[in-house]
């Protein structure tokens, strides 16, 4: 029968990489956090990071051209005095 | 960080390869990217807009850096202004705005289709020709 699985994640970090981590998160946050609580954190990030790049990149690849409104704030800007 | 001037999004509005490319490429990493307030006035006072841009507008003020345009950010750009000036160039305002942005923050470059700001002097700026 397979190992029933957990809702814990575990990573085996040997000692060097452990201590880097824990120094960057104290550093980073200004407080001490449990690596794995760091290393989630990251991952959540990196992830949310992903998903709001992939949404602006799919929203701008399929937006069909609006050269009226662009050449409205182009004229707008032009306006303006310079300095 | 990087500072995305208004014109990039302009031409990318217009629907002008260069910049919806340079938009696209730089849209890959919105963590190093920001934008001045004053882009948000400029885009925003336009008096017509499609749905469809207005929902990107909205997403992209929302999800990128959004740099005040503080009195240190104001003299910094008029600083930048008057140094063209005296060597013969023009800066309008809001360009000035946003390069005070950019200056105050500590910016590594603004990206621009806007040739006026290939004069500026202390902050490095990325050209995008736009067609």
């Amino acid at each position: 029968m397979a190992a029933r699985k957990t809702g814990d994640l575990t990573l085996r970090l040997d000692k060097a990489t452990r201590r880097k981590l824990d120094k960057i998160a104290e550093k980073r946050l200004g407080r001490k956090r449990s690596t794995g609580t760091f290393l989630k954190m990251l991952a959540v990030a990196a992830v949310e990071r992903e998903e709001r790049s992939s949404e602006l990149r799919q929203m701008l690849r399929s937006l069909p051209a609006d050269p009226q409104a662009a050449d409205e704030i182009e004229r707008r800007r032009r306006e303006d005095p310079a300095t | 960080m990087t500072v995305i001037d208004t014109s990039l999004f302009i031409d990318a509005q217009r629907g002008r390869e260069p910049a919806k490319q340079k938009l696209d490429e730089l849209l890959a990493r919105p963590e190093d990217l920001a934008i001045s307030a004053m882009t948000i006035l400029e885009v925003y006072a336009a008096p017509r807009m499609s749905a469809a841009w207005a929902r990107f507008y909205a997403k992209v003020f929302e999800d990128l850096e959004v740099l005040d345009l503080d009195p240190e950010a104001a003299e910094d750009g008029a600083r930048l202004a008057r140094d063209m000036a005296r060597r013969g160039f023009t800066l309008h305002n809001a360009d000035a705005a946003i390069a005070g942005c950019a200056a105050r923050a500590g910016a590594s470059a603004i990206v621009t289709t806007d040739g006026d700001f290939t004069e500026l002097r202390g902050i490095r700026v990325e050209y995008v020709q736009p067609c």
